[in-house]
């Protein structure tokens, strides 16, 4: 059985401007990775490094420059009829951005009856209803017949996010594209969704590609999962959600674990200064550094990291981009035992 | 400590088909001068709408059903925003008090590259500005967000989700305001990135002392900023003090579930719990704590969820520490055991 979804060598380059000022950003490169029924897969890194590029090119939104993106070992861009009707449906992305998302002249009921309806996912506007109110109430917005009646505006920035979420699991997708689905809900609320999503990948084997900044979040969600990282467009490490967190192989993921907040106000020192990198500084994607492109915020660069990139390999149970990963790791390792 | 702002039994209204909403209800609080303060809160508990009040951009169905918000100016004379003619209070905008809205998606135009947004405002607010120092002036604050100089020419459309929220707090700051409001302001960030947003407001803040107010849900993050901080429950503010003693020793038991939910990278998974149940309907309110449904105190026995609602936030003794939780000895006695 091919995967529900596979990247193959896939990326993007978008052009900006034009004439003298024209740009061209490579932002997605060599992207390969496939996603099965049921899985669960964390996604993180860097503001800007990729991650709802790779999302919007899984639902179609941005046609790949390179290689190809698969839905059931079949490229999307050659889809038909049924079949492309089955994978519109089959994938879905609760987009980061939640006010451009929803319609602001219809009321949440009107936008999200109409997808059930035309799907005969629910038989009429009662059955859509009651169907809506319990998914409604499955994200935490009750009473669900006050915010059915309510239009976008009208509702606060988690609340609109809660809702984006409910509205993908209403047509009973297979895979939903996740960008950042519960920035802006509180701690208590987050871990409920988290919850939530989980549950759906128990009851109808839902997979989810979870793009967050929130590591404490991905560990939820995707107990069982993989996590994947990535910087300025291409995939660095690989592995077990827990592996992962335990023992980053990849030095700016290494990083960024230890950039993730502690909620002690003990701990409030200058921290940003403390944190495991040469420089604070992202690189520009106009102006790509050579060989790996970490290394100039990387404090383990050695010579040969300026020369060439280095390739995803397998280590650890999980996989890695770095030079230097496998001394790296050997030398944590030791220090550990020291202690 | 002298205020900046000063909000005074504020509370702000909606008019929705099923009745009328309070989404702020009496809210008494000073912001001092200096000082960073966080807010925090569940989803929907009124902080947009709470700050939204200061900056005067509640919209109909939406109105201010009473209140003052006094504006301590640099000068010593104070006045109610409130009160002031949209002519009056433009004056105030972007060089006094200026925002980051939430989503930041929202308040950049589409068809306008970023560096006419920032030669805009300039030019809206302060025409003494040459196009050139204005131009100078977004380079370098887009330097100090660590955007680079082509995010200047593209549109929004261009930039990632936390490339605009940059260029958001990059913008805030063109005119030199005292009062810095922000939404949300690093939710769309990955930790460095945040880290380093922080890191940047907190010199900013250390070189002009200017007064900063996050709204925010990352609890973590924002405990290594702010001074002091504010929880709002259902259109309330529950609990404000100083930082050290909100989130070492909570006095409502709300503040308590929500510091204690915090996901961590290291703890085991089972200890974070999320509070149980949801917020109340704010059409349909029941008498009391508006909490009572979903506290632990309550369903120990300890409060029948009526009596030890208080009216208004009392303080406790001379540490600046207010509640509105009258079995606040209780909440503090079991937050020294978590
Ligand atoms: N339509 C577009 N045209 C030109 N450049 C684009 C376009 N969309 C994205 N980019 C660029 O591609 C890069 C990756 O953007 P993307 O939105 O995928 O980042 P991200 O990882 O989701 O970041 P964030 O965490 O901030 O949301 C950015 O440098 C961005 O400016
Ligand atoms: N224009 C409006 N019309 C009706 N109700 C509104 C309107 N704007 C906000 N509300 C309601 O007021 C309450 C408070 O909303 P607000 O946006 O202030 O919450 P918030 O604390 O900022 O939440 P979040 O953290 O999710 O952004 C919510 O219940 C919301 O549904
Ligand atoms: S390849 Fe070199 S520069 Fe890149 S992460 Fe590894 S050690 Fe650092
Ligand atoms: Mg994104
Ligand atoms: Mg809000």
């Amino acid at each position: 059985m091919p995967p529900l979804i596979e990247l193959k060598d896939a990326g993007i380059r978008f052009t900006s401007g034009a004439g003298r000022k024209k740009n061209t950003i490579q932002a997605l490169t060599g992207v390969n990775l496939a996603i099965d029924k049921g899985e669960i897969i964390a996604v993180v890194g860097e503001s800007g490094c990729g991650k709802t590029t790779m999302g919007k090119l899984i639902v179609g939104i941005h046609k790949p420059t390179e290689g190809q993106v698969l839905y059931k070992g079949r490229d999307i861009w050659t889809l038909k009829g049924k079949d492309y009707h089955e994978y519109r449906m089959g994938v879905q992305m609760v987009h980061q951005d939640s006010y451009a998302a929803l319609n602001p002249n219809k009321t949440i009921f009107q936008s999200l009856s109409l997808p059930l309806l035309q799907h005969n996912i629910v038989k009429n506007e009662a059955e859509a209803f009651e169907y809506l109110s319990g998914l409604l109430v499955d994200v935490g917005l009750t009473p669900p017949a006050i915010f059915l009646e309510k239009y976008p505006h009208q509702l606060s920035g988690g609340q609109r996010q809660r809702l984006l979420l409910a509205r993908a699991l209403s047509v009973r997708p297979e895979l939903i594209v996740a960008d950042e689905p519960v920035s802006m809900v509180d701690v208590s609320m987050r871990i409920s969704l988290l919850s939530l999503m989980a549950r759906m990948k128990e009851k109808y084997n839902v997979s989810f590609l979870y793009i967050t900044h929130d590591l404490g979040t991905a560990r939820y969600i995707a107990a069982s999962g993989r996590i994947v990282v990535m910087y300025l467009g291409r995939m660095i490490e690989w592995n077990s959600i827990q592996k992962a967190i335990d023992c980053p192989m990849h030095p700016y993921f290494h990083a960024l674990i230890s950039a993730v907040p502690e909620a002690d106000p003990k701990r409030r020192t200058e921290f940003a200064r403390q944190l495991p990198l040469r420089s604070l500084d992202l690189p520009n994607l106009l102006n790509l550094p050579s060989g790996c492109k970490f290394h100039p915020r990387c404090p383990y660069y050695e010579e040969i990291c300026a020369r060439e990139e280095p390739k995803l390999h397998p280590l650890n149970g999980g996989y890695v981009a770095c030079h230097r990963a496998e001394e790296i790791l050997a030398q944590r390792e030791k220090e550990k035992s020291g202690i | 400590m002298e205020p900046i702002i000063e909000l005074k039994n504020l509370s702000v209204d909606f008019r929705t088909n099923s009745g009328t909403l309070r989404a702020v209800d009496n809210v008494t609080m000073d912001i001092y001068r200096g000082e960073i303060v966080g807010i925090i809160g569940e989803s929907g508990s009124g902080k947009t709408t709470l700050i939204s009040s200061i900056l005067r951009t509640i919209r109909a169905p939406g109105r201010i059903a009473e209140g003052e918000v006094i504006y301590h100016c640099k000068d010593g004379t104070t006045v109610d925003l409130l009160k002031l003619s949209e002519k009056d209070y433009n004056s105030y905008r972007w060089t006094e008090i200026t925002t980051v809205f939430q989503a930041a998606q929202n308040v950049l135009n589409p068809t306008l590259r970023i560096k006419e947004h920032f030669l805009e405002t300039a030019m809206a607010h302060n025409s003494k500005l040459t196009k050139r120092e204005i131009l100078d002036k977004a380079k370098e604050l887009c330097a100090k967000v660590r955007l680079e100089e082509r995010v200047l020419d593209s549109y929004p459309h261009q930039l990632s989700g936390g490339m605009k929220q940059r260029v958001i707090i990059a913008l805030s700051l063109l005119l030199e305001p005292e009062l810095l409001i922000l939404d949300e302001p690093t939710t769309a960030l990955d930790v460095i990135t945040q880290w380093y947003i922080l890191d940047i407001l907190r010199k900013i803040h250390e070189e002009s002392g200017i007064t900063m107010v996050f709204c925010t849900h990352d609890v973590a993050i924002i405990g290594s900023v702010v001074d002091r901080i504010a929880v709002m429950y259902a259109g309330q503010i529950v609990e404000y003090g100083k930082l050290e003693d909100v989130f070492l020793r909570p006095a409502h038991p709300y503040s308590r579930g929500l510091i204690r939910a915090v996901p961590s990278l290291r703890d085991d998974i089972s200890k974070r719990a999320a509070i149980p149940g949801y917020p109340p309907n704010l059409l349909d309110l029941a008498p009391g704590c508006r909490f009572a449904p979903r506290c632990f105190l309550k369903e120990q026995g300890i409060c029948d969820g009526i009596t030890g609602n208080l009216e208004k936030m009392v303080s406790l003794g001379d540490n600046q520490q207010y509640t509105l939780c009258g079995h606040w000895k209780e909440v503090k006695r079991l937050a020294t055991t978590d």
